[in-house]
């Protein structure tokens, strides 16, 4: 059986149908023991297509479940997935998160512009969030949205910025509790209380050693110069 | 007047955030967020307080009157109320 290593973990996966094998390739590794191991049914794969994902193949609705596995078996790996865009700046891992079609991507892509190699991505919609020794790590996840940003890469979180749309660009130090708030709503929550219980333990430490921003923005490099010269302190080099 | 079963209550971030889990969270999608003092009234109705019993516990925990505690925790209780989270 095939395994890969995600976010540092291995994880073995009994897929049924090629896409998900595919969707993983990057993240393939020849260790010969499991931390997890994802296996879904036909009849889970029968519910996922009854639902909203019903025109995707049986493939794409595999994954979908196994991604929502993967879901509730992290926080036993101090781990969680994030609604967000997260790549490293220099080396440093930061992650935008917003409301689905915001401009998390866009901003990113505004930033990798700005600064070629020195941005790098590690996963552009869905990054776990692993935390080592209490420090947060934001990792790369074969799930990771349309553009297919994704690299088998961990780094150290050093920021959180909650992006808004916004005519007139700014960006601001977020008050961790209003933070907690936003960054709630853009969390992958399991409905059973003892999981979401230590999910919101490691979103609370997450917190504690991440800064964290409100970036209002439009689509421009103007915004991309303001929230790098921000979020790395590094005051604006044109 | 008690609190429905299955809020996690925790503190995110300082934010003392609840989310409803388990059969509840099909039906109680959204998230509330308590100040220290909605917390204290939140934790005295799940075990079950009453109007008066929480009136008294306020006026001793803040130093507050009868009538200002009376309005704040009424005020509290209807909010939780419309938000659907009593039972």
């Amino acid at each position: 059986m095939q395994l890969y290593k995600i976010a540092g973990i291995n994880i073995e996966i009994a897929a049924k149908y090629s896409y998900l094998p595919k969707l993983c390739k990057k993240y393939e590794c020849d260790e010969t023991k499991a931390q997890i191991s994802l296996c879904v049914s036909e009849e889970e794969i029968d519910k996922e297509m009854a639902g909203p994902l019903g025109q995707y193949s049986r493939g794409y609705c595999e994954s979908v479940c196994a991604h929502r596995k993967l879901g509730l078996i992290l926080p036993e790996f101090d781990a969680y997935i994030m609604h967000a865009s997260a790549f490293t700046i220099d080396g440093e891992g930061y992650a935008i998160t917003a409301k689905s079609g915001t401009g998390k991507s866009t901003h990113t892509r505004l930033l990798r512009e700005l600064l070629g190699e020195r941005a790098d991505i590690i996963n552009g919609d869905k990054p776990i969030i692993r935390l080592k020794d209490g420090i947060p790590y934001a990792c790369g996840s074969p799930w990771c949205g349309k553009e297919n940003w994704s690299k088998n890469r961990c780094a150290r979180l050093k920021g959180i910025i909650y992006l808004e749309r916004s005519a007139e660009n700014f960006i601001r130090p977020l008050d961790k509790k209003i933070a907690a708030r936003l960054i709630m709503g853009q969390i992958f929550r399991p409905s059973e209380a003892d999981k979401l219980s230590k999910i919101l333990s490691l979103v609370d430490k997450t917190l504690e050693y991440t800064d964290t921003w409100r970036l209002g923005c439009d689509i421009s490099q103007d915004a991309a110069k303001l929230s790098y010269s921000t979020i790395t302190g590094v005051k604006n080099e044109n | 007047m008690k609190i429905k079963q299955g809020f996690l209550v925790s503190r995110v971030g300082g934010e003392n955030i609840v989310i409803a889990t388990g059969e509840l969270s099909k039906t109680f999608k959204s998230m509330i967020t308590l100040n220290d003092s909605g917390k204290f009234i939140w934790d005295l109705l799940e075990k079950g307080a009453d109007l008066d019993g929480i009136v008294k516990a306020m006026t001793q925990e803040y130093e507050v009157s009868e009538e200002v505690a009376k309005e704040s925790a009424q005020d509290f209780i209807r909010t939780l109320e419309k938000a659907g989270a009593l039972e």
